[in-house]
């Protein structure tokens, strides 16, 4: 405890009782507690329910339309939703229990948690590149066979490649975004964390 | 100083059979009893933590019940290895300094708002007072965040060894930190005048 009249005087006006904020009642928090949980809870509910969703689209439109290419087109929906999933569980594995460490190891852990989220937007880039790479020759592919028999028209391939392109951009944005807030917090926490360590 | 007893994560798992989860519930509750104690206890300081990372009042509520949830999710974990105020202390101060890490654009002065009054109170002398804390929070605001955690907790009555287990820093390491802290608030404040 520092007892000297500076810090009594600052404790003081800290502390005044007059101005603290009003704390809410119990049964308040709780219901505010557990509306938060929900919505973390639904939050990872959306995320596995957009997974089963595009496995089970995958597999529903494989077994519609029996053929290799459907196979095929499922196979590697299936794959690269396992492989994203898969990714971002491991990516994600070291903040599930940093909150309970002291701010310095917590500082370590946000870190290592702001390059894995790097990794985790190089990896979405690569993946996004990958589905590019499958999807405009696959659609491509289709409308030059088919155009020919009339199935499909020049306006179903401007919108799916539309669409595609649209989807890329997004996701784009949303990448660089969000690499550059990591950038930048990893550059704030070096700093803390220097700030700490030196004496 | 609230007493808490030992708690551990696998005691409030859901035991098999109907036993179980009676002893399940029973343990819940006990928990939810210790948190409600801990909000009374430490709740005042808690919102004051809060405005030392945030300026904006409805933001700060916010931080404030990201700290709650972290605290109602953590506890079961508490194991005793530090004194429960090190340990709520630590929690809190991780989400402030996820909280202002994560923000993307730094609030201006100008804009800030400092909205903590208590509508019972004297006006006149709530005004002076609430002036005075806004000046104080704002300079504590303005320090980098390692010395802001310091000096916070400080103004909170930690001793230097509870401030060293929730940073992870040494005792020594604590009284430096705090020394240079002291010395640019009364720079801050001195600004102000």
């Amino acid at each position: 405890m520092i007892d000297d009249p500076e810090m009594e005087i600052l404790r003081g006006i800290w502390k005044c009782p007059e101005v603290s904020a009003g704390r809410p009642g119990i049964l308040d928090i709780s219901r505010e507690v557990r509306r938060k949980q929900f919505r973390l809870r639904a939050l990872h509910l959306l995320e596995f329910a957009s997974t089963f969703f595009l496995l089970a689209f995958a597999y529903l439109i494989a077994q519609r339309r029996p053929s290799t290419e459907m196979f095929l087109w499922a196979l590697v929906i299936w794959l690269l939703t396992l492989l994203a999933g898969g990714y971002s569980i491991w990516n994600w594995r070291l903040l599930w229990t940093a909150s309970l460490k002291p701010a310095c190891e917590y500082a370590r852990i946000y870190e290592e948690y702001c390059v894995a989220s790097l990794r985790h937007i190089r990896f979405g880039y690569c993946l996004l590149a990958v589905n590019l790479a499958i999807a405009i020759p696959w659609i491509s592919w289709k409308f030059f066979r088919s155009a020919r028999a009339g199935h499909f028209g020049s306006l179903s391939y401007t919108i799916s490649v539309g669409l595609i392109a649209g989807l890329a951009a997004g996701y784009l944005f949303w990448f660089s975004r969000s690499r550059s807030n990591r950038l930048r917090e990893l550059e704030q926490l070096r700093q803390y964390r220097k700030s700490l360590e030196e004496v | 100083m609230l007493a808490i007893p030992h708690l551990s994560t696998d005691k409030l798992d859901p035991l098999e059979g109907r036993q179980g989860r009676i002893i399940w519930r029973s343990r819940r509750k006990e928990l939810e009893r210790l948190y409600e104690d801990l909000l009374r206890e430490y709740g005042p300081g808690l919102s004051r933590l809060a405005a030392s990372y945030e300026c904006l009042a409805h933001v700060r509520e916010e931080l404030l019940q990201d700290i709650r949830l972290a605290l109602w999710t953590a506890l079961p974990s508490f194991r005793g290895e530090c004194s429960l105020r090190s340990f709520v202390y630590r929690i809190a101060h991780n989400r402030g300094l996820t909280h202002v890490y994560r923000r993307r654009r730094q609030i201006p002065e100008s804009e800030e708002s400092d909205e903590i009054i208590d509508p019972k109170s004297n006006p006149e002398s709530s005004a002076i007072q609430k002036s005075m804390q806004a000046r104080l929070a704002q300079a504590i605001r303005s320090l980098p965040v390692a010395y802001r955690q310091v000096i916070t907790m400080a103004l909170e009555e930690l001793p230097h060894a509870d401030i060293a287990l929730v940073l992870g820093i040494s005792d020594s390491n604590v009284a430096v930190r705090l020394s240079r802290a002291r010395a640019m608030l009364r720079e801050k404040l001195g600004e102000q005048k």
